[in-house]
């Protein structure tokens, strides 16, 4: 049977997964919607993308609601805070926060050669920077919080 | 090229000490998955943890932690035998 440690561990991850998705979603349809306005492949979407975007909106605010819930819990419980904060935790995030610079310094110069083909707004560029910079650290820590 | 390899012995205290990771994680406050990284040679821990799971296991941090040295091949050619 799981201890409280190990829910909480568990709780945490699907947390961190909610918000990812949440965000990739409400974001990235954000992004098509406002960077393509009145395109013809957005009507391709069996779901309006409103829908997909208020979706991932509300996906995105459950599960911050979920984090600060279990942030107020562990202000009360400091001890268990540092368990689960513990150093091999702190190492993974500095190391996600690492890569996460190499994967952004990659998608910048894919957006400079993109540039000269077919000539992107910095509207454009800015959204997608932005999208990976919100999701890229989660998304690079939870590959490596993976047990193997 | 001489490699240096961090080597231990936790798996094996822990099971004279009869211990399960999760136990000695709640014991030195650090998660199961800190426990089994350490165990498996993936994350090598700090000074304070090292102290910490030795003093949990009744034993010194050089009886849990030991450096291997291995000789790998250089570009001049193999390592010479001794």
């Amino acid at each position: 049977m799981p201890t409280e440690k190990e829910k909480l561990v568990d709780s945490n991850k699907k947390i961190s997964i909610g918000l990812s998705i949440g965000a990739a979603v409400w974001f990235g349809s954000w992004f098509l919607i406002d960077s393509f306005p009145g395109s013809d492949f957005l009507s391709y979407f069996i779901i309006p993308l409103p829908v997909i975007w208020i979706a991932g909106f509300f996906c995105y605010l459950y599960y911050l609601i979920r984090l600060l819930r279990m942030e107020r819990r562990m202000k009360q419980n400091p001890e268990l805070a540092m368990t689960l904060n513990d150093e091999y935790t702190q190492h993974i995030r500095f190391k996600s926060l690492g890569i996460t610079y190499w994967i952004i310094i990659v998608v910048i110069i894919l957006l400079l050669v993109l540039e000269d083909i077919y000539s992107l707004s910095a509207s454009i560029d800015l959204k997608i920077i932005f999208l990976a910079v919100i999701l890229t650290p989660n998304i690079v820590f939870l590959i490596m919080d993976r047990e193997n | 090229m001489q490699n240096i390899k961090l080597k231990n012995t936790l798996k094996v205290q822990r099971a004279k000490k009869d211990l399960t990771q999760e136990q000695l994680a709640d014991i030195v406050c650090v998660t199961r998955k800190t426990i089994n990284t350490v165990e498996k040679g993936k994350y090598v821990p700090s000074t304070v943890l090292a102290l910490k799971l030795a003093r949990a296991l009744d034993v010194t941090v050089e009886e849990l932690f030991m450096l291997e040295e291995e000789f790998g091949t250089s570009s001049a050619g193999p390592a010479p035998a001794i």
